[in-house]
């Protein structure tokens, strides 16, 4: 049962398909340095996330930050089933979004800023990805 | 996306297997940043060199590619790799491992003399040139102070971009996208590495996209302009995913654009010293080089008016990290760092090819380091197990 839906339509989606799981909103991530390679989880000390996992998560970060590397944890994460489900993020970034193509991980690479203020952290929440529309639905 | 006679051959696997694949994640990367195009790309510098950074999967992914035949088809270079690649560790697998990273690049193409932070001290690329690399730290420098046209790639899309030639046409490919976002005016002089850090780790918090920096820089010589420049934007591309800043008076014209309207800020240095407190501590040892020194640079941080203050600070230990095509056997180098252990009593330890911050130096009994580095500054605790201390320098 889902409490509420956004439809986005015109957005840049990456993948196609749906996905299902908790939300993690951050302001800001480096998947290098700010997250855990052999863990998955969050090791940032200035991220109120710390100590969470992103593994099966719906990641929500308004801007991606720091190393080209990222894209390597990214994919050490998807190789051992401890990467996120679906990435939505406001500034698209082409080191998290080459790391979702390789990973077959959906999302939307330029996310509304209003939309992103609407999502609530620690919320079970579905996305369904499909040729530049996108659905949003929070229990 | 308007693919070329050429590039459709790609695509469709008339060059391989390994093209295709390259071409194919160019091209989907490229249609989600909007790119119609692809663009022919002078140099590729790639990132994701450590084991330590890549671990495992990465190893397999590169080796793989190696394997099945895959070749760089423009002049490209490589970061450094960890200390593994200079059998640091006690621990053979380990420094097997880093060794086969850099082998499985060789064997692509990548010059052998780069694993460098620094990529434009090998090859200058004119102003205009259209490159993919990816070292957030080169990307921000090619962009800002040498005029250059590069995205900040991943560490794999840097490295596809080096196996067609090209990269997609979007982001600072484009002048449009080469538009100041705010003004920021700086209002102190800038004269040290470490306040040209802070201030770098400041902007990059609080810039929306390109920063526009009107800044002084208190300099003696030519040498130490291009330190201050390079630590401050190293440092912006830290906190920030910056892969531009147009800096007042340095970066070339005709290769940024900036509105009358947009937000100034202005910056006191106060503002940088309020979160520091953390950073107050102590080691006998200094990490310097990140990025990269060149030799000019290192011989200057190498003087007797620093050497006494790493004195006073209590340092015995100097590690400094520069480019593999360094050569540290040289006379000059000898004499400077036998003088400077007879004298002073301090080790100078010069890792070529080597970054700090992707090693781990827990492993290696250093559990603090001194710094100068904002970017070191920022990766030092979370990467290498080592706590940054900053020193003024």
């Amino acid at each position: 049962m889902h409490n509420r839906c956004i439809e986005l339509s015109n957005v840049i989606t990456i993948g196609k398909g749906n996905a299902f799981g908790k939300t993690i909103k951050l302001d800001t991530l480096s998947f290098l340095g700010d997250v855990d390679r052999e863990s998955g989880k969050i090791i940032a000390q200035d991220l109120k996330a710390k100590g969470k996992s992103l593994a099966s998560t719906i990641l929500v970060v308004k801007r991606f930050r720091g190393s080209t590397v990222g894209v390597y944890v990214l994919y050490s994460l998807c190789k051992k089933g401890l990467a996120p489900k679906a990435i939505l993020m406001v500034d698209p970034d082409p080191v998290v979004v080459t790391g979702m193509i390789l990973c077959n991980i959906i999302g939307v690479a330029k996310l509304p800023e209003d939309v992103y203020n609407t999502i609530a952290d620690d919320v079970d929440t579905e996305v369904g990805c499909y040729n530049g529309t996108a659905k949003l639905c929070f229990q | 996306m308007y693919l070329n006679r050429i590039e459709e051959k790609m695509l469709s696997g008339e060059f391989g297997e390994v093209t295709k694949k390259a071409i194919e994640i160019i091209v989907k990367v490229g249609e989600v940043f909007g790119a119609e195009r692809l663009i022919d790309i002078a140099h590729a510098h790639i990132s994701g060199v450590s084991y330590f950074n890549i671990g495992d999967e990465g190893l397999e992914l590169l080796v793989d590619l190696s394997q099945k035949g895959a070749k760089t088809r423009v002049y490209t270079t490589a970061n450094p790799y960890s200390f593994a690649g200079l059998s640091l560790y006690n621990n053979e697998e380990l420094n097997r491992k880093q060794i086969q990273i850099t082998e499985a690049l060789i064997k692509m193409g990548v010059d052998p003399n780069s694993f460098t932070c620094i990529p434009y001290t090998l090859r200058k690329p004119a102003i205009g040139e259209h490159l993919a690399w990816a070292e957030s730290s080169a990307v921000i420098y090619a962009n800002s102070v040498l005029g250059a046209f590069t995205n900040r790639e991943s560490g794999i899309t840097a490295l596809m971009a080096a196996l067609i030639g090209k990269t997609y046409d979007s982001g600072m490919h484009r002048i449009e996208n080469r538009t100041a976002s705010e003004e920021i005016n700086i209002e102190f002089n800038i004269n040290s590495i470490l306040l040209a850090s802070l201030l770098g780790l400041h902007i990059g918090r609080l810039t929306r996209g390109v920063p526009y920096i009107k800044a002084k820089y208190s300099i003696e010589k030519e040498a130490m302009l291009n330190l201050l420049l390079k630590n401050m934007l190293a440092s912006i591309a830290s906190t920030s995913s910056a892969s531009m800043a147009i800096l007042d008076g340095i970066t070339p014209p005709n290769t940024y654009v900036i509105d009358s309207s947009i937000e100034r800020i202005h910056i006191d240095e106060k503002e940088l010293y309020q979160s520091i407190d953390n950073m107050l501590c102590k080691s006998d040892v200094l990490l310097l080089g990140c990025p990269h020194l060149t030799q000019e640079e290192m011989l200057m941080l190498l003087r007797d008016e620093y050497i006494n203050i790493f004195k006073k600070h209590g340092i015995s230990k100097i590690i400094v990290t520069v480019g593999a095509n360094l050569n540290i056997r040289s006379a000059e180098i000898s004499n400077i760092i036998n003088k400077i252990r007879e004298r002073h009593k301090i080790n100078v330890e010069i890792m070529p090819g080597s970054c700090a911050i992707v090693s781990n130096l827990r492993l290696l009994n250093m559990t603090s380091v001194y710094t100068p580095h904002g970017k070191a500054i920022h990766y030092l605790y979370n990467l290498s197990g080592a706590k940054p201390c900053i020193i003024g320098v």
